[in-house]
């Protein structure tokens, strides 16, 4: 039965055609952008951001009074105070505040050298978040409330956080294994103050995003075992702000028993600020949909419109599998030609881009593997739930067009019209648009505080949960349609 | 004239689709509306949904004819194409436009008791966005027509004028050149058209909101007269 609904759909006018125009579609905007983009910076090409252990983005600039460990050892010090400036913060954008943003972070640190995104193990005192312990950009543990003291331990490759409220009862955040730690490594002390970020709408439904420099000081004592630090600013470029030359300069200060650093910047994953992310190239693939929905809804209306539907319906009267048999066909039909298509066009537009100069956020495996798979998942859902629709409607114009307003309008609604980023992220939750999220390749984080929104291509769910909601919306219209033919008559 | 009146009247399916768009216009305006920089353009977002119901009943009009066969009668009844073009976008125009009237009067009072920051509804920014939607959806209902008689093939015909709608601004940010994006957004139908819905500063915007809702005339009467062309020659 199978074979004879894809001789079927291998015959029905012009859908294997239409199927070709939607990989082509796809290859040729992929490729067309991907050639257009040139990227540069002052004098030459732009450098790379620093990469992290795990292949990831990252964002690696603060300020560190370091000294070297040979083998083990343990730091441990106590945060007398913290303090910041946020630079002429919203609403009304004209003075200088003496606040910090909720991820200012002081701490100690372990860290293999000072180059930007090399491996390192943290604990670490935030403004707004408590003690936390961090490593390597993504790994991110809480500690226990009102703690001002701090500890790191090392041994071999393995590091150990603690804190305590008083420096004597001491509690485990959390040990982390840095594979591959060298004998030698940095330990030391650290402040960091990301950006004060905010996005505003703008009317046209773009947002622009705004980022506003801020500097935190912190005062550590009780520093032991102390002495022989050297400073750096860590990921440090350019002159600096005004602030820094005419106010506070980042750096460290050591007078008495106490050690007072100032600094900026953060020690993160990066986002989309990074460069355009992978699934950029496959955007191709809202045209592709069209074609695709347009396909799946003819492949079964266009057997009731020249009654063919009764002579398949006398060939297998057992009329739901017939309805099944359908659906495995055009499911694997288009998952095919979604597959096709990416596997056409990333290579080939990361290989131009890459020559063009333009950094793309390298992925693992596993996210580009999902990227590929998602966008034949995209396409077969998508046509799943037109055909589905032409099932229980039985008219191919009303099957694609609802098909079209439940797939493609609340994604289009949600990322590039004004609608409040609250509503979109409720249309991308609910509505079968939902399943985009399987072509997010960089996730956000909650240790960074930045404005994600729908707008830039952040999704409220996970991908994979947001391609069960589409996944199920599609298998509710196909059961309906199966309920449908075994009840009506053709 | 009153023939294809009387085929309108007869069936459910074009009241449905008016009252559809009534419906999901005014729902997908209340949805939008905040009190953001531009709240007559939020209240008006339900438009971005309206203008698939408005194209698809342009386009069920002539080419549905096609998918059930009526169109041969129709033809017999009278051999000549124009004046049953003529008297199908007459038709679709009237009928569009009092639906669409209904819905952006809806949407538009929806976003005046929901939003605070709500220009007065007489002012000439909220009558120009309110009556610029309007003749976008009327615009847009034509634009259905004529694809329609281009391509005689109702699902085609739905495919290729929804992608023109809805492709172009969702691929328009992934444009690396600025020329480009928006080059694109003035031939675009509806993002040139949807410009009339912008209030605050206009000018920002790649094209004027007239000069905007123009483009989109253009299309619908380009693809009107085309297809009626080879109405006559086919």
């Amino acid at each position: 039965m199978l074979r004879a609904e894809w001789t079927k759909l291998r015959t029905l006018p012009g859908s294997m055609i239409a199927l070709l125009v939607a990989i082509t579609l796809t290859v040729a905007f992929g490729l067309l952008t991907a050639a257009g983009t040139h990227t540069s910076c002052l004098g030459g090409p732009c450098p790379d951001p620093p990469v992290g252990p795990d292949g990831q983005v990252v964002t690696d600039s603060f300020s560190f009074a370091h000294r070297p460990l040979d083998g083990d050892g343990t730091l441990t010090a106590r945060v007398t105070s913290m303090t910041g400036i946020i630079t002429y913060p919203p609403p009304h954008n004209d003075e200088i505040v003496n606040e910090m943003v909720p991820w200012a972070k002081a701490g100690l640190m372990i860290k293999d050298g000072t180059k930007p995104g090399s491996p390192y193990a943290s604990v670490l005192l935030t403004a707004a978040h408590g003690v936390r312990m961090q490593h390597n950009f993504t790994g991110d543990a809480a500690g226990p409330p009102g703690a001002r003291w701090l500890r790191l331990d090392r041994k071999g490759e393995t590091i150990t956080g603690y804190a305590s409220a008083d420096g004597t009862s001491w509690t485990k955040i959390s040990a982390v294994r840095l594979d591959g730690l060298p004998r030698q490594v940095q330990i030391g002390l650290f402040v960091a103050s990301p950006s004060n970020v905010t996005a505003e709408a703008n009317g046209r439904g773009g947002r622009v995003v705004k980022a506003r420099f801020t500097q935190a000081t912190a005062v550590f004592d009780e520093v032991g075992p102390g002495g022989g630090w050297t400073y750096d600013g860590v990921g440090r470029t350019g002159d600096g702000t005004d602030w820094e030359k005419f106010h506070q300069p980042p750096g460290m200060r050591e007078s008495g028993g106490s050690l007072t650093i100032s600094g900026s910047g953060d020690i993160a994953p990066a986002g989309r600020e990074a460069g355009p992310p992978l699934e950029q190239t496959v955007a191709g693939l809202f045209a592709a949909l069209f074609v695709v929905i347009v396909v799946a809804a003819m492949f079964i209306t266009a057997e009731y419109r020249r009654g063919l539907i009764r002579t398949t319906l006398i060939a297998t009267p057992r009329r739901h599998r017939t309805v099944v048999a359908k659906a495995g066909v055009m499911f694997a039909a288009t998952f095919v030609t979604g597959l096709i298509a990416a596997l056409l066009t990333l290579p080939v537009s990361l290989r131009l881009l890459r020559a063009g100069g333009t950094f793309i956020a390298p992925v693992g495996f596993g996210v580009g593997l999902r990227i590929v798979v998602g966008c034949g998942l995209v396409l077969s859902l998508a046509a799943l739930l037109a055909y589905g629709m032409g099932v229980v409607l039985r008219r191919g114009i009303a099957a694609m067009a609802c098909a079209v307003l439940l797939v493609v309008v609340p994604h289009m609604l949600a990322t590039t019209s004004v609608v409040p980023d609250e509503a979109a992220r409720w249309l991308l939750r609910v509505t079968p648009a939902a399943g985009f999220a399987i072509l997010q390749s960089i996730p956000a984080y909650a240790q960074v505080q930045y404005p994600y929104a729908p707008a830039d291509g952040y999704f409220p769910l996970a991908p994979w949960a947001g391609l069960g909601v589409t996944a199920l919306w599609a298998t509710a219209f196909v059961a309906l349609g199966v309920v449908r033919i075994r009840r009506g008559d053709a | 004239m009153r023939a294809e009146l009387t085929k309108l009247r007869t069936r459910r399916g074009p009241l449905l689709l008016l009252i559809l768009l009534v419906a999901v216009t005014a729902a997908g305006s209340a949805m939008a509306v905040v009190d953001g920089p531009d709240p007559v353009h939020a209240s008006l977002q339900g438009v971005l949904i309206g203008q698939a119901v408005a194209a698809l009943a342009g386009v069920q009009l002539l080419a549905g004819e096609y998918s059930t066969g009526l169109i041969q009668t129709t033809w017999l009844a009278v051999p000549r194409r124009l004046p049953v073009l003529f008297a199908k976008s007459a038709w679709l125009l009237l009928g569009v436009s009092g639906a669409a009237l209904l819905a952006v009067g809806a949407s538009v009072l929806a976003g005046r008791l929901i939003s605070s920051s709500y220009p007065a509804l007489t002012s000439t920014t909220v009558l120009r966005a309110a009556a610029g939607s309007v003749l976008y959806l009327s615009l847009t209902a034509l634009f259905g027509l004529g694809v329609g008689a281009l391509l005689r093939n109702a699902p085609f015909a739905a495919g290729a004028t929804l992608s023109a709608l809805y492709v172009i601004p969702a691929i328009i940010p992934f444009f690396p050149d600025r020329d480009w994006q928006e080059a694109l957004y003035r031939i675009g139908p509806s993002t040139a058209g949807l410009s009339i819905q912008t209030t605050a500063d206009p000018a920002s915007l790649p094209i004027g909101p007239w000069a905007g809702l123009a483009v989109t005339a253009a299309w619908a009467l380009g693809t009107l007269a085309s297809g009626g062309w080879l109405l006559r020659r086919r």
